[in-house]
């Protein structure tokens, strides 16, 4: 399976966001999207999804255009996590993960046995097999993505777009979904995530994309995009890229922010 | 592994049972009591009828008079009552879902107030017009409601749950103002008005089921239809789109259909308060979420008018109260003693 996006562009209100994107990825591929914030890393994994409209440009599923694919059958394809956290009233964990089959469903084929094990196969995944019985509404912010996440596992998609998908989560959970995102890769399934932490998107994929001011500056392995010339251009951080002396992992160190006074004058790489 | 999710799935299927049990347990009491409360009702009022004679007189038999009462008046009236507690039960179930705010109710979108004005147009300046009174209040709350809904839509962005409820607040206002306007200039007929706004059973008949049930019916099914898109729109409309829920479309109809319900109510009771709001949450705290419970929800708020109903008539007969003072005086306590037992709010 793959999925291309050719000349993507985006504008939300009067401000254009994407400007021109161009990609293709495939599902051996492990994706992280890196930016500085406001940089359209957002947008462009909701408009992949189908919740923006591009103003021009054509996201592609497997040579069919994303948005000729009928709604439930683009929803079995692909799931999406996002930033915004809406706990509906008085729902309980397996309700809410419940929803995630909606795709699935059709008007008088309710719950089936297949969603009830997709349903409880995605609880236990997620470690919230404790918690099924309790409203969504009064979790930890952290165990509330965890049901989230396990949400998204309940629909299935053949790929998955996750927008900042460690917020709220402790390191433990973190590098649970690290590894639950690693078997979805071996399963075949294509993985696309948004991240802020640059040690873990250069540890964990194999392919770095990098957004800067609405277009794709870089793209590639991550030991050849993550280079301290790009995180000053980018990230307008003074680092290094080390390495752990133990496991040679590798690490970005940073060693302070760059002044506004000593801005590069052109952003181009 | 395998063995343990076999475990966890048969314990899920157990607990999907359960509450299956829990919404079939659930709808067989308030369909009794709502069986019960149309009996009760036939056999109380001005002249109480024994229940026995009652019985007859639905099998058929009976004195002449007794029919006469039963079938021209007491009857249409509790299917009236029946199908307006309904429509509103049903009406407010799906604004919550539709904007997201456990408030929402038929009086948020300004159907209510839109019946209202128009209703007090006619009671004010028109009572030569009073036999028109239902479908003045019916266009009025469509009127309204259209407005609202074309506020809060902006191109390029659609709707908004928060722009929906923004905009029926204002429209609401300028509505409000506007009756207050037409009380201050004509305040020899408040009287007429004020039992209007309290919502009344009083005097209704055949032509008012008639009015009534194809808006019920055809809500009704609207909304068992969009039942579980909406339990997908609560998680937002980000994850609802791509879960493949068409979310304008959606929020368009359950709108549209919650005005019909709640404008058909008002049309034919008058302003009955409390029941859209409060009967989705009696449903969820008494049966868990989700929006399955839609049919529940629908003869539970039935039930509540048609006792509301039998309470205004007999409390303190002859004189009838307004329906809405009931609905608010019973409803409101045991509300409050819900919050306080259920489980969710510990």
């Amino acid at each position: 399976m793959s999925l291309s996006v050719h000349d993507l562009h985006v504008n939300l209100g009067n401000k254009e966001v994407l400007k021109g994107i161009d990609f293709s990825v495939s599902s051996g591929e492990r994706v992280v999207v890196v930016g500085p914030n406001g940089c359209g890393k957002s947008t462009l994994l909701r408009t992949i999804s189908g919740i923006i409209k591009p103003e021009a440009g054509v996201v592609k599923l497997d040579d069919a255009s994303l948005s000729s694919l009928p709604r439930r059958t683009r929803a079995r394809k692909l799931g999406f996590l996002g930033q915004s956290d809406v706990a509906p009233m008085m729902t309980t964990v397996r309700e809410h993960v419940g929803i995630g089959r909606h795709p699935h469903r059709r008007l008088f084929r309710q719950n089936m046995i297949e969603d009830e094990q997709a349903i409880s196969d995605a609880i236990q995944l997620c470690e919230v097999d404790h918690l099924i019985d309790r409203p969504v509404e009064r979790l930890s912010g952290g165990e509330r993505q965890r049901v989230r996440i396990a949400t998204l596992l309940a629909q299935a998609p053949s790929m998955m777009l996750l927008d900042e998908p460690f917020t709220g989560l402790d390191i433990e959970h973190q590098y649970a979904l690290l590894h639950l995102l690693s078997q979805m890769h071996q399963q075949g399934r294509l993985v696309m995530v948004v991240l802020h932490d640059l040690s873990i998107a250069m540890r964990f994929f194999d392919r770095v994309l990098v957004i800067h001011e609405g277009r794709l500056v870089a793209d590639g392995p991550p030991h050849s995009v993550m280079t301290s010339d790009l995180l000053e251009k980018v990230f307008r951080i003074k680092a290094t890229i080390g390495h752990d002396l133990d496991s040679d992992q590798p690490l970005v160190v940073c060693h302070g922010q760059i002044s506004r006074a000593q801005e590069p004058m052109s952003a181009g790489i | 592994m395998s063995t343990s999710l076999s475990v966890t799935t048969r314990l899920s299927i157990q607990r999907g049972g359960r509450k299956w049990t829990r919404v079939i347990l659930g709808s067989l009491i308030v369909s009794i009591l709502v069986v019960i409360g149309v009996i009760a009702s036939l056999a109380f009022g001005a002249v109480d009828i024994p229940i026995r004679e009652v019985l007859d007189v639905i099998t058929g038999s009976g004195t002449k008079v007794h029919r006469q009462i039963i079938f021209e008046a007491r009857l249409p009236r509790a299917i009236a009552a029946v199908m307006v507690g309904c429509n509103l039960a049903v009406s407010g179930t799906l604004l919550q879902a539709v904007t997201r705010n456990p408030l929402a109710d038929p009086g948020l979108i300004g159907v209510t107030a839109g019946a209202a004005l128009a209703a007090t147009i006619v009671l004010a300046v028109l009572p030569g017009y009073a036999l028109l009174l239902p479908v003045f209040a019916f266009v009025g709350a469509m009127i309204s409601a259209v407005v609202v809904y074309t506020v809060s839509w902006r191109p390029g962005a659609g709707s908004s749950p928060m722009r929906m409820i923004l905009a029926g607040v204002a429209v609401n206002a300028i509505l409000g103002a506007f009756i207050g306007l037409l009380m201050v200039a004509f305040a020899d007929r408040i009287p007429a008005m004020m039992f209007w706004t309290s919502g009344s059973f009083n005097g209704r008949g055949w032509s008012h089921v008639e009015m009534l049930w194809p808006y019920t019916l055809a809500g009704l099914l609207m909304a068992f239809w969009l039942r579980s898109r909406l339990a997908v729109m609560e998680l937002g409309d980000d994850s609802a789109v791509t879960m493949g829920v068409p979310v304008e479309t959606t929020r368009l109809l359950a709108f549209a259909a919650a005005a019909l319900l709640a404008g058909s109510a008002a049309s034919v009771a008058g302003l009955v308060g409390f029941i859209g709001l409060v009967v989705p949450h009696l449903i969820r705290l008494l049966l868990g979420g989700n929006y399955g419970l839609i049919p529940v929800a629908a003869i539970a708020g039935g039930a509540l008018l048609l006792w509301s109903d039998l309470v205004a008539r007999l409390a303190l007969a002859p004189a009838e109260m307004p329906v809405g003072v009931v609905t608010g005086l019973i409803g409101g306590p045991y509300f409050i003693y819900l919050l306080y037992r259920a489980r969710w709010l510990r």
